[in-house]
């Protein structure tokens, strides 16, 4: 596939990579390939029990720490208010665990950028995107959650719990995370469709790692995440 | 009924006692809080009486009428403290967050 050139400022495209427990290794890998490009990067350590900021060997990036454990969700929005508190234009979510690749940013941005979307979201299950060495079981819960969602928002999805994904400024000021832990990802799709946001999905690679397996949620937490979302719209 | 009354009666006067000593509250809270303790005193020194309050509301039994209010104030009393925690949850979210953005740093470069 043909990857567009971004022809924008890189500096106000602000990459948020939540962070917990990470390993330093795997982290800096991460992180050498989102500096390598040029965008700016603010890593958000999520009350991780090793300050994070010791272990991260590069100049450029930006590391806000929550004192106390939150969440994924949490630790998102910190990243997003911080951002744009730096005036990003442009911020694009980022998983800390090696699952997604920086290539995959240019092709997030375009639709932004050129054709005045608000919310580009990975996916890794569109045609031409890929899930490398995805864990059967996985594969059936995530589609399992393109259905709930389909049939809770209407929002005619292929996949809906990527963490891969970008949003304009505008779109980013008019929502707030308040779902801390990990039903942000439907939180987030719940917010493009109640407030009109215009967007679209593009096609992303997600590796599978032994490290990204281990890292990840556990698939029982797909409960959870169903009944937050229920209690969200309750309370 | 000779040992009951009397155990009963003191537990809700040391309840009601120990809430008007230690929890400041609206004054509202405060009146319907004591309405609450003076039935519950009521119902326990003339149980016959909750009979007759449950044949007018068409329960059979005053054991059955305590047992559905109990069950309604329990379940309204988990939703309220179950909001109360939302919200503590995120007030603290927000204080974490202001932290963790002021003092952001930056990585630097080692070795």
């Amino acid at each position: 596939m043909k990857v567009p050139t971004v022809t924008a400022n890189k500096d106000d495209t602000w990459v948020v990579v939540p962070c917990f427990n990470e390993d330093a290794h795997e982290i800096n890998h991460v992180l050498q390939g989102l500096v390598g490009q040029g965008w700016s990067v603010v890593v958000v350590d999520d009350g991780s029990t090793e300050p994070l900021l010791s272990a991260i060997s590069m100049s450029g990036v930006h590391v806000c720490r929550h004192v106390i454990n939150l969440g994924q969700g949490a630790a998102l929005q910190t990243g997003i208010d911080f951002a744009l508190s730096k005036g990003a234009q442009y911020l694009v979510t980022f998983d800390s665990d090696g699952q997604h690749s920086a290539a995959d940013i240019p092709k997030l941005l375009h639709p932004l950028m050129t054709e005045d979307f608000d919310v580009v979201l990975g996916s890794r299950f569109l045609k031409d995107g890929q899930a490398l060495n995805i864990p059967f079981r996985k594969f059936i819960t995530l589609k399992l959650a393109v259905w709930f969602t389909r049939l809770t928002t209407g929002l005619q999805l292929t996949d809906t719990h990527n963490g891969l994904r970008a949003m304009s400024r505008n779109s980013a000021m008019r929502f707030q995370i308040t779902q801390n832990r990990m039903s942000h990802a439907s939180q987030i799709l719940r917010y493009i469709k109640t407030l009109h946001l215009k967007y679209t999905e593009v096609p992303v690679t997600v590796v599978y790692t032994d490290y990204s397996v281990k890292k990840g949620q556990r698939i029982s937490n797909a409960f959870n995440i169903v009944w937050e979302s229920l209690a969200d719209r309750l309370v | 009924m000779k040992l009951a009354q009397p155990l009963f009666i003191l537990a809700i006067c040391a309840l009601a006692w120990s809430y008007l000593a230690y929890f400041r509250s609206s004054l509202l809270d405060r009146l319907i809080i004591l309405a609450v303790f003076l039935a519950v005193f009521l119902a326990i020194l003339f149980p016959n009486a909750t009979s007759v309050v449950a044949n007018m509301v068409g329960i059979g039994r005053g054991v059955d009428l305590c047992l559905y209010v109990f069950s309604f104030a329990t379940l309204f009393c988990l939703l309220i403290l179950y909001s109360r925690l939302c919200r503590m949850e995120r007030i603290q979210t927000q204080l974490i967050r202001h932290l963790a953005i002021r003092s952001a740093e930056e990585g630097s470069a080692q070795t």
